[in-house]
């Protein structure tokens, strides 16, 4: 083994002293004819990362080790010093265990009538004790000594024993109750019933103004008869009466990392603990059974991380959260509850879900009152009645809304402040000039409708709907524009300023056939009383931008225009104004082949955005759009730059989770694939999709480019189900938002085709490009060369279904159009070739 | 207290960078029942809510301990050496105790305990490494030493140079190297 090392040694003294880069080939070299010590290497150096992780980790349980020994060293006494001997009347037969709190013992009385007792006998650690605190014990015991509840593991006996205080509870032999559920496989309903029980303990305990402070499944035991115990109620308390807070009890030798995990976050902030408290720990609990996972990620964290995850982070609902993991995961957890994944995330979702959401919720007030009313919500749930924790108000559920969808109604909250900080100023010239005085007024008064319909929208105020609790935030949204269609006595110019916001939020939550109508009647109106303020041409551009994501280029294309010569007469022609039409004409320009156009605009942009003074962040979104445009182009050293320099932006302006950064990490991801850097790619990518999901909702259009994009990437590898699963992903998504001729469900079913040829299902593959090649024919013709695409691909799937009369057709076909566009030596062309010679040897008679 | 232990570890370092095996002898205890102290203190910070800014517990002690301006650069250094030697087998030797009692069954796992078993966990790896770095010394006594003034010392690529009188790069490059010797021999165990 020693050689062995020998000469690995001798393979990293070489490698190591290179660039990441150069080691792949170099390897290559060293290991020649030896390629088990090749891949031996490879493993050993893509391993590097790792076990620098794990020295860091074991680096900080050092330091939890220290601190373990330290608190042995000040202990008075050896750990077994009290083996054998009597404290009170209880002898202490054996040691249980010893922790951050003290030791403990199983302990045994006599009493005057020979009846033997058992019991855990708790030795306090001393660093806990002040003489004050001992007062305090005395008192406090006497309270706990009143708790007698079945399910709660009685308070038997305390005192002090030569200064050294100590208490006695009922002996429990059992195993936590996430243990217990596990190794019998219980099923939701049966876990349901157990936690039931545990919070109907909680509750008798609460009212006796008892609260645990410390409840985790390791505190709550189930007996071999399935008896409930939950062990150690208010000891937290008692052991020191002046903590608010988990940090005195529980620093203690890496105990923390433990209990932190059922930490409310007023415990970790540091303020009050009441019963909302245990009712936090007791939804942490409810989610583990649902689930077996904690509502957060906090594995491997560090401990300041964990805390600022727990005061900060929206737990995402169980069913989410178990949807997001991998698939041995999600079975293995299945499982464990008697179901498959599917029925588990059917389950769960909905109320389930809600009554989680409800139990973690961070103010302590928007909880549950009490156990009780968990239970009761939970009773609802098992009788098919309407759930407390869905049954939000409806100015809830708008907050929500808002939060949810935060970019897209930020735009349209932005323009109402917009308009209201314009009104200082418009009213300060009002003074200064008789003149404008009325105009002010109009503004002023517009700049209120406006302001009052959308918190109006926003707010479900339709007494008809309101309350029932039945609204979507699609239906809100809904409603708002039906309002605004139909408000009288609103001027027109409000008017068409509202559904310029309707439209812009619909088509930011890629609501297109919404934001259609919505944006076309803002333009319209405008257009009736002759406005072509800026306003306008935010209706404008909207509509590009809208007719550009349905495919219709040639529109947007005009409307782009329209707004670009209006702009081009309020503005200089180096205004931030400009810039934005220019943008968006970029992109639809370049979607019609005409890229050089499009890249020269986009670089004026750019080059605009850089003379603003501030950082622009839009400055941002434009460097991606030219990225992209220059990696079609195959430039990928100036593409690579400017896709850094903009998520450095997006990371300095917003933070991570933001839409551009989803964009922009989509666009880079492309160009690592284009490298052959797979593996980025694929880490880049799924950020995006990850982004994507927690910013967008879930019918937005970028998270089934994403998955196309992620299909295409597992296509490259040559993962071919891997990619079927995602292309497939990305097609419900658009036949979910899209009319059903779109042309992206085309470019889903081509792909999907592809690789189902590639994966030797050419039976799957024909109808999904017959329907690919049907919409393509009808959108872009039939010389177009993605028409052209799907037509070979059509014939390949045929030929090897042997039905070579169909195929050759179309394999003609495609092969004219395919090779005037990309030329001989592209590889689809190529491959046409190939089959076609097929054919003909086919074809030929045996002689 | 502290002001006398100053003098006495500022001359000591300086007796034993020069060689003298004794002075070691007399650093060690000095040494161990600081960075127990300090441990402690630890404790304390985190209870009111700090947190820590992650020091090396090697670095506080030598803060506390030495007057800057009395000791020269490579004083320094040395000491950290020494402090992370000492380290180890304060570590060390509380994880065999451990392990040994846990071998003797003395403590059943109990409910309140789930901290206990992480650090029995531990116990056990750190032994395990701590095999690794004896086993490596045997083949390249200067990686191990690389090894141990990282992972019981906490100390940074280019003070280690500075005790071993090599460059920075040669240490990233030994540390690497030692980390690659590790993963393969845990993968091999």
């Amino acid at each position: 083994m020693i050689n062995d090392w020998e000469k690995l040694s001798r393979i990293f003294d070489r490698v190591l002293t290179l660039p990441p880069e150069g080691r792949t080939a170099c390897i290559h070299e060293l290991c020649e004819g030896n390629p088990g010590l090749e891949k031996k290497v490879q493993e050993l150096l893509s391993g590097l990362e790792s076990t620098t992780e794990l020295l860091e980790l074991y680096t900080e349980k050092n330091q939890a080790l220290l601190e373990e020994l330290q608190l042995l060293q000040d202990e008075p006494f050896g750990e077994d010093a009290f083996l054998g001997e009597t404290l009170g009347r209880w002898k202490l037969i054996r040691l249980l265990g010893r922790g951050g709190m003290g030791t403990v013992y199983e302990a045994e009385r006599i009493d005057s009538e020979g009846i033997r007792q058992k019991g855990a006998l708790k030795i306090i650690h001393k660093s806990l004790f002040t003489p004050l605190n001992l007062e305090r014990f005395r008192l406090e015991q006497q309270i706990l000594a009143r708790l007698q509840h079945p399910n709660i593991a009685a308070f038997i006996d305390s005192g002090i024993h030569q200064n050294i205080p100590y208490m006695v509870m009922e002996f429990v032999e059992g195993e936590s109750i996430l243990t217990y559920c596990d190794n019998r496989q219980l099923s939701l309903e049966e876990r349901l019933l157990l936690f039931k029980t545990v919070c109907n303990a909680i509750h008798y305990a609460h009212k006796n103004l008892i609260v645990h402070r410390d409840l985790k499944p390791e505190n709550i035991l189930i007996t071999s008869d399935g008896f409930v115990k939950i062990l150690d109620f208010g000891i937290a308390k008692l052991l020191d009466p002046d903590l608010h807070s988990i940090y005195k009890v529980e620093t203690q030798a890496g105990m923390r990392l433990m209990s932190l995990e059922y930490a409310s976050p007023e415990q970790i902030a540091g303020g009050d603990v009441a019963t909302s408290t245990d009712l936090y720990s007791l939804g942490v609990l409810y989610y583990k059974l649902l689930t077996g996972l904690h509502p957060y990620d906090l594995q491997g964290k560090r401990f300041y991380e964990m805390e600022k995850i727990i005061l900060e982070a929206e737990p995402s609902l169980p069913s989410r959260r178990y949807l997001a993991r991998e698939e041995a995961e999600r079975l293995r957890l299945a499982s464990l509850r008697g179901v498959k994944p599917a029925e588990l995330i059917q389950i769960v979702r909905g109320d389930l879900d809600a009554i989680a959401h409800k139990a973690l919720h961070k103010d302590p007030d928007q909880r549950y009152v009490s156990a009780e009313a968990f239970i009761a919500d939970l009773e609802r749930y098992s009788k098919g009645l309407p759930v407390q924790a869905q049954a939000d108000t409806l100015s809830y559920r708008a907050r929500k809304f808002i939060h949810r969808h935060r970019w897209g109604v930020a735009v349209a909250v932005f323009i109402v402040l917009s308009l209201a900080g314009g009104l200082a100023s418009i009213l300060w010239h009002a003074q200064q000039a008789q003149l404008h005085a009325q105009q002010a007024e109009v503004q002023a008064e517009q700049a209120e409708q406006v302001t009052s319909l959308l918190v109006d929208l926003f707010q479900g105020s339709d007494p008809t709907k309101a309350n029932d609790g039945s609204m979507t935030a699609r239906e809100m949204l809904d409603q708002g524009f039906d309002k605004v269609r139909a408000e009288m006595g609103v001027q027109p110019v409000v008017q068409a300023k509202m559904l310029g916001i309707i439209g812009k939020v619909y088509q930011n939550l890629g609501i297109y056939d919404q934001a259609l109508p919505a944006l076309e009647e803002a333009v319209n109106r405008y257009r009736n009383i002759g406005d072509t303020s800026s306003q306008y041409v935010f209706a404008l551009l909207e509509l590009a931008n809208l007719e550009y994501r349905r495919g219709q280029l040639k529109q947007a294309e005009n409307f782009a225009r329209e707004a670009l010569e209006i702009n081009l007469l309020l503005y200089d022609e180096n205004h931030p104004e400009v810039a934005s039409v220019l943008n968006t004409l970029a992109i639809i320009l370049e979607e019609q082949g005409m890229d050089e156009e499009a890249r020269n605009m986009l670089r004026r942009v750019v080059e605009i955005r850089r003379q603003q003074p501030e950082a622009d962040t839009n400055l941002a979104a434009n460097l991606n759009n030219l990225a992209t445009m220059l990696l079609r182009s195959d430039s990928y050293g100036e593409a690579e730059e400017m896709y850094r320099e903009a998520i450095e932006l997006i990371r300095n302006s917003w933070g991570e989770e933001h839409p551009y950064m989803a964009y922009t990490l989509n666009g880079y991801s492309r160009l690592h694939q284009q490298r052959g850097d797979y593996e980025l790619a694929e880490a880049d990518m799924r950020r995006a999709l990850e982004i994507g999901r927690s910013v967008f909702p879930e019918q937005h259009p970028f998270l089934a480019v994403v998955q196309h994009n992620l299909g295409k990437l597992f296509e490259v590898m040559q993962r071919y189900e891997d990619a079927a699963t995602h292309f497939q992903l990305g097609l419900q998504s658009r036949r979910n938002s899209l009319p059903p001729d779109h042309p992206d469900i085309a470019a889903s079913l081509d792909a999907l085709g592809s690789v189902m040829i590639q994966g030797d299902h050419p039976a799957d593959a024909e109808p999904m490009l017959r329907e690919a090649l049907e919409i393509r024919r009808h959108a872009y013709g039939d010389d177009d060369p993605r028409t052209a695409q799907s037509k070979a691909r059509l014939g390949q799937a045929l030929l090897r279904l042997q039905r070579h009369v169909e195929a050759e057709p179309l394999l003609m076909e495609s092969q004219s159009v395919l090779l005037a566009a990309h030329g001989e030596d592209h590889v689809l062309v190529r491959r046409i070739s190939e089959d076609l010679a097929t054919l003909r040897t086919l074809a030929t008679p045996a002689e | 207290m502290i002001v006398n232990d100053n003098v006495d570890i500022t001359r000591l370092l300086h007796k034993a960078r020069s060689g003298k095996k004794d002075t070691l002898d007399l650093l060690y205890p000095l040494l161990y029942d600081h960075l127990r102290t300090i441990a402690q203190k630890h404790i304390a910070l985190e209870r009111n809510g700090h947190t820590i800014q992650k020091t090396s517990l090697v670095h506080e002690l030598y803060l506390k301990l030495v007057h800057q301006s009395e000791v020269e650069w490579k004083d320094r250094v040395h000491f950290f050496s020494l402090a992370s030697r000492c380290m180890r087998q304060v570590l060390v030797d509380y994880a065999r105790k451990k392990n040994a009692e846990k071998r003797g069954g003395k403590n059943r796992a109990i409910t309140l305990d789930e901290d206990r078993l992480m650090m029995e966990e531990h116990a056990g790896n750190l032994i395990e490494i701590n095999d690794l770095i004896e086993k490596l010394a045997q083949l390249d006594e200067r990686r191990s030493k690389v090894v141990e003034m990282r992972f019981f010392g906490g100390m940074t690529n280019s003070e280690i140079a500075e005790v071993l009188n090599v460059t920075t790069r040669t240490v990233d490059r030994d540390w690497a190297k030692a980390k690659l010797w590790l993963a393969n021999e845990m993968r091999n165990s």
